[in-house]
């Protein structure tokens, strides 16, 4: 026998009337929303669940969330399995056959919920899922929307091996728990996307930084670092030439290429600008202006292999290589909020950042992809090789240029 | 029962996924709040 779960208007009263289901419904209210991830919150409700006598073997939870690689969160917890384990799906998930014949489809696009008793033989094995799960010994199955205050809903199921399946009281006890459990997950789950949005807009350490408080202006520091900027050569002959969506893509590859090396050696992006980025790898990151300097050229040397796989794919389709430039320099900087009091930027700035982006000027004209300024020659244990010293517009005395080896 | 029973409910259930913002919830959680008589008037709360 089947059965589709009413609207929340059948459901059974939210106090809890006492025994153990108190120390599940106890335990979110007072303590659900400080612990410090969805997965320890879902493993905590559900042991205690079981702890209280509810049969459960299998709990999943499917949410979508706002990262710029997935779409979609997943948790299951499985009875006995300390650890939950974790899936994502990026944005092309819902066009996917997996997706489409999934229980969870239902409950996205607003189906109050679904129960299937698996122990029935008669029972419909409707959805991929509940055959894998009859496999594995499962003999009931509900799925139930968490709703949050957006309007949206995600998916919560919960399973069963207990002979019968849950009993009508387990499945009240269940459905009862949802709306303090899904006002939690809801918490946990907004405190994940000010992290990822954090993260993508503005890097991992400095969206930490703001989100720990440093969020006004005057909020900044005198950092030293190794300092990166970067950029794409003909890049406005291009803009010319190239239909967007075609430029587009170009930009997005050379950026990918970019930060992956710079990521690779734990340096942070702090801006795109047009064609150009903005890195830095602070000095006490490293330990030492030895440690951030070698991170720099460490990352410039892997930068330009990954640029040059790409160009070597263009040239094998007979489109010509793409020229850019990386200049590295080292020195003290601001690092903090800088803009008007309601719309700030959190950067760096000062001279080290111009004189920075003046030697990545030179690039063009000297011809080198790498340059790298004496601040970051003297520090590096890494071989360089002088290339003279060259005047900085704005800068007053020459500077002495090095680059690596071998692009001397 | 406890007084704050039907206000936890009310909180958990409808009022987190209805309230067009954090005043309108005040407003309601507060009309709650002297419907199950934990309070005579509201204004007292603020």
């Amino acid at each position: 026998m089947t059965n589709l779960i009413e609207p929340s208007a059948t459901l059974q009263p939210l106090a809890p009337p006492s025994g153990g289901e108190c120390q599940v419904f106890d335990w979110i209210e007072n303590f659900g929303r400080y612990t410090e991830d969805i997965p320890s919150f879902v493993r905590e409700v559900c042991n205690r669940f079981v702890g209280c006598d509810m049969p459960l073997d299998r709990v999943s939870i499917v949410m979508r969330t706002l990262h710029p690689q997935i779409s979609t969160s997943g948790y299951m917890w499985r009875d006995g399995v300390d650890e939950l384990s974790l899936f994502t799906a990026d944005h092309q998930t819902q066009t996917r056959e997996s997706y489409q014949r999934s229980p969870v489809r239902l409950i996205f696009e607003g189906s109050p919920g679904l129960r299937r008793r698996l122990a029935d033989p008669d029972c419909p094995r409707d959805f991929p899922v509940l055959i894998d799960l009859d496999g594995e010994g499962v003999t009931d199955y509900l799925i139930l929307p968490i709703p949050f205050s957006d309007g949206r809903s995600y998916a919560c199921s919960w399973a069963t091996k207990a002979p019968g399946g849950f009993t009508d009281a387990q499945i009240g006890r269940i459905q009862a728990v949802m709306p303090t459990f899904s006002l939690v997950l809801e918490i946990l789950a907004a405190r994940d996307i000010s992290h990822n949005l954090m993260d993508t807009y503005l890097g991992h350490k400095t969206g930490e930084r703001v989100l720990n408080g440093g969020i006004y202006r005057g909020v900044n520091e005198t950092i030293e670092a190794a300092l990166w900027i970067s950029d794409l050569r003909g890049f406005t002959a291009l803009s010319d030439k190239l239909a967007p969506p075609v430029l587009l893509g170009i930009l997005n590859d050379h950026f990918e290429r970019i930060v992956g090396a710079i990521e690779k050696y734990d340096g942070e992006v702090l801006k795109f600008i047009g064609d150009s980025v903005l890195a830095i790898f602070p000095i006490d990151q490293y330990g030492d202006a030895m440690g951030a300097a070698e991170a720099a050229v460490g990352a410039a040397r892997e930068a330009v292999r990954r640029l040059e796989e790409r160009n070597v794919e263009r040239q094998e389709k007979n489109i010509p290589a793409l020229g850019y430039g990386i200049a590295l320099h080292m020195g003290e900087v601001v690092y903090g909020n800088i803009g008007a009091p309601n719309r700030l930027d959190f950067t760096v700035i000062g001279p080290a950042v111009n004189h920075t982006a003046r030697i990545e000027q030179l690039c063009r004209t000297m011809s080198r992809p790498v340059l790298i300024s004496a601040t970051v020659a003297e520090a590096t244990d890494q071989p360089v090789t002088s290339l003279g010293f060259h005047a900085l517009r704005g800068v007053r005395e020459p500077h002495e240029i090095f680059t690596l080896p071998e692009y001397a | 029962m406890s007084k704050a029973a039907p206000v936890i409910k009310w909180m958990v259930k409808d009022g987190r996924l209805t309230a067009h913002n954090m005043r309108d919830f005040g407003d309601r959680f507060c009309e709650h709040i002297v419907a199950a008589r934990m309070v005579q008037s509201y204004p007292i709360l603020l």
